[in-house]
């Protein structure tokens, strides 16, 4: 069903500003007693988003475009639209759960988590260089503010600076690799870059070029957590409230992988794949081994998950290294690859909010994030010990979990690639092993060792509810992810020009 | 002065695009070696200034605004950059409750 | 008279930069970046982008230098004070300073040298003035949506330096 017709490309875009204004207005006029009004109202818009993004937009359609291009409306950005408006609505449900504990400005946390969904819905769709920059911005800046909204306690002011140094240096290698792209073609569009290298016919692209691309990617990197641009990653984790520590895992790894992916499937081409290639194995080769590794000693939960995180960009990088060398190169694996980050990332986004509700139930109940606290777990609450558990193992990649196709289809698009990509394969392999040893401790935890203080958690009913959701929606994605795959590959495929 | 001046050669956007990558080359280097955050974050401006040169000075080869308009909208990101900036630095120091408190290292590993 | 102008604002802005990175007091850093500033609005003048150069002045060296300054008084900041504020600093002295700005302008130096198209002499291009009209066409027209999402995040910003900042209420 296409409810919007021509307007389709900024639906979902128009929706969440003016729900994020509505959302103020409500704070406005709700007196102090009602605050509650404004998380429901945040809730309703990011329900409409939700419904709207995955009944009522065409996925399969024709490409459309808007503002003369430089808002692209294909296979691919619906699906990134549909994960982010997934990760939107369970941020707002996780932030109801956390309210108490915001000093005051509710209706400021709320519009700055929509104008940050905006913000990731631009990103997913942009079709030239401006409009990446002031997006991208845009869903950083508001995460600046986000991460130290708690501006009572040092570390979250704390996790909101180093973001912002970190976010802006990140900003300012965007703008500079910009900068020699626009230099190398003249133009700023995706399209401009595309036909460049399209007239080169296959001789490698100017050394300006390349500068430019690699600068971009640099800034991306930091965005996605990528080593060596993870530092600030497990301090931002840690210090952050637990909602927008979830929501930033999610929202910033998509954004950046939206941008990367809509970047390399207009660069790659005959002359680059070689060196995007080379790039992108080593970046996973890194990523993978520091983040798992960095994990292993964490006693933080938050932390754990931190560096998790770059672990996890460690396997949607291998997706990028699929581009395959030139001998191999077959547009079918660069393709699968694409398809596999956007699977994985669906799978991440429900994954990570299905493990960071139970860390912001468990800290509201007992103020705590050690994961020395969360011993005999199972016993003072079983189903937030199961769902704790479920996500973990997603998050492992154990089958029938979401996490587990999701890690299949990466290994898979690299196995596509040939003998190159043994070695990645092995390395994947490796790290899934070490994840799931340091997942295992703390599921050993919670259910072997006896608790320090034995008094039970009491679960209300509609978190309940959601916890059930959350646990089904993994289970559901990984016994039957074929209509899902099916969903990314077609968008890959198209992106990658690749016809059936 | 004059005759030194004739005696260099012309300027040509390669001169300009070295003295963007000098200042971009400044502003990082003040980032990660400088622990005064008022001074980082003014290394920060910097970047972004000198990534603004080198659009203007490839707005002049292609002979097109696009490049100046991008400058437009940067400057407009690093005005609000900064705003947000200097508010989280006001609520890090009400935080801490003033300015005598030793180094906030509490998140370690 | 082109070499002057680029040679004397390349200097000024480049002094000011390196005497802001290099400046103890952020008061100063904050003044020497406005020279720098001032520099470069001077080089957007010599490359034919009028508009742009007083755009600089107005927010850079206008705008947003004195919501520094006025940050600084208003926390009454000392130099020592700030010395002390978390921040990601790798302990490298004047070497590796040197190093750092060295080893990125060789890279970037030999990728600008290695391509012939940008060795052209400024006065020979085509001219290129571009005054607020010329710039006001394309950014409401081509350039549009990012026009608005800016507006956004202009928002965004307001409203989170607000509630950072606002007086605690009971």
């Amino acid at each position: 069903m296409d409810i919007a017709g021509p307007f389709a490309p900024v639906l979902l875009e128009t929706l969440s500003a003016c729900g994020a204004g509505a959302v103020l207005l409500v704070d406005l006029f709700t007196p102090e007693a009602r605050k509650s009004r404004v998380g429901a109202a945040s809730l309703a818009v990011t329900a409409i988003l939700f419904l709207a993004a995955w009944f009522g937009m065409e996925a399969g359609g024709e490409t459309a475009t808007l503002f003369g291009g430089s808002l692209v409306l294909d296979g691919m950005a619906v699906f990134l639209k549909r994960t982010f408006a997934t990760a939107g609505l369970l941020a707002v449900l996780a932030a109801i759960r956390y309210e108490d504990r915001l000093p005051r400005g509710r209706g400021e946390f709320h519009f700055l988590l929509l104008s940050a969904l905006t913000g990731m819905f631009l990103v997913s769709s942009v079709g030239d260089l401006m409009s990446m920059f002031v997006s991208l911005e845009l869903v950083t800046l508001s995460f600046f503010i986000l991460a130290a909204f708690r501006r009572e306690r040092p570390e979250s002011v704390e996790a909101g600076l180093k973001l912002l140094v970190l976010g802006s240096l990140a900003a300012a290698f965007v703008l500079f690799g910009t900068a020699f792209l626009y230099g190398a073609t003249g133009d700023l569009t995706f399209a401009g870059l595309r036909d460049h290298l399209a007239s080169l016919r296959g001789a490698p692209p100017s050394r300006d070029l390349l500068l430019g691309l690699l600068f971009v990617l640099l800034g991306l990197g930091f965005k996605i957590g990528m080593v060596p641009m993870q530092v600030w990653v497990p301090d931002v984790y840690q210090g952050a409230p637990a909602p927008v520590t979830a929501f930033l895992a999610v929202g910033s790894k998509a954004a950046g992988f939206a941008l990367v992916l809509r970047l390399v499937t207009t660069v790659a081409g005959p002359g680059t794949k070689d060196s995007l290639q080379l790039l992108f194995t080593a970046l996973a080769f890194a990523t993978l081994f520091y983040g798992n590794l960095a994990a292993i000693p964490q006693t933080n939960v938050k932390r754990l998950l931190g560096y998790s995180s770059i672990g996890h960009c460690g396997y949607l990088l291998m997706g990028l290294a699929a581009l395959g060398p030139a001998s191999y190169y077959d547009e079918s694996a660069a393709a699968s690859g694409a398809a596999a980050i956007l699977f994985y990332l669906l799978a991440y986004a429900l994954t990570t909010f299905g493990a960071f509700l139970v860390v912001i139930l468990f800290s509201a109940a007992t103020g705590s994030d050690e994961m020395d606290d969360y011993a005999g777990l199972s016993r003072r609450s079983p189903l937030l010990a199961a769902s704790l558990t479920v996500a973990l193992l997603s998050l492992a990649g154990v089958p029938p979990l979401a996490g587990f196709f999701g890690k299949f289809m990466l290994m898979r698009s690299v196995a596509l690639t040939g003998p190159a990509g043994f070695g990645l394969l092995v390395a994947g392999a490796v790290n899934v092993v070490i994840g799931l040893y340091y997942y295992l401790c703390l599921v050993k935890r919670m259910y072997v060792h006896p608790p320090k203080d034995a008094s039970p958690l009491p679960v209300t009913g509609p978190t309940a509810a959601l916890l059930y959701a959350l646990t089904a929606a993994l289970l559901i994605l990984g016994i039957f992810p074929g209509a899902f795959v099916t969903l990314a590959s077609d968008a890959a495929r198209a992106a990658f020009g690749v016809g059936g | 002065m004059t005759p030194l001046l004739a005696a260099l050669p012309p300027v040509t956007v390669q001169h300009y695009l070295l003295l963007s990558g000098l200042l971009f080359a400044v502003g990082l280097v003040g980032v990660l070696f400088r622990r005064n955050i008022i001074i980082v974050l003014m290394c920060l401006e910097l970047m972004l200034s000198a990534a603004n040169l080198a659009f203007v000075a490839f707005s002049r080869v292609h002979g097109n605004l696009q490049g100046q308009v991008m400058v437009f909208f940067s400057i407009a990101v690093a005005a609000a950059e900064a705003a947000v900036a200097l508010s989280i630095i006001i609520a890090l120091y009400r935080a801490r409750g003033g300015v005598d408190v030793e180094d906030a290292a509490e998140m370690k590993g | 008279m082109e070499g002057l102008g680029f040679y004397g604002f390349g200097a000024l802005t480049l002094l000011g930069a390196l005497l802001m990175v290099t400046s103890r007091n952020p008061l100063h850093g904050v003044l020497w970046l406005v020279v720098s500033f001032l520099g470069l609005s001077g080089l957007f003048g010599g490359l034919g982008a009028h508009f742009l150069a007083a755009i600089q002045i107005l927010v850079y060296a206008g705008a947003i230098l004195v919501l520094f300054l006025f940050v600084i008084m208003l926390l009454n900041l000392r130099p020592d004070d700030v010395e002390r504020m978390p921040t990601f600093s790798l302990r490298g002295g004047v070497g590796g300073f040197l190093v750092g700005v060295v080893g990125f302008c060789a890279v970037v130096g030999s990728v600008v040298m290695g391509t012939g198209a940008f060795a052209k002499p400024v006065a020979g291009l085509p001219p290129l003035e571009a005054g607020a009209a010329d710039v006001a066409i394309p950014l409401f027209s081509t350039a549009l949506l990012p026009f608005e999402v800016v507006s956004l995040l202009l928002l965004a910003a307001i409203v989170g330096s607000v509630a950072l900042t606002k007086r605690r209420l009971p």
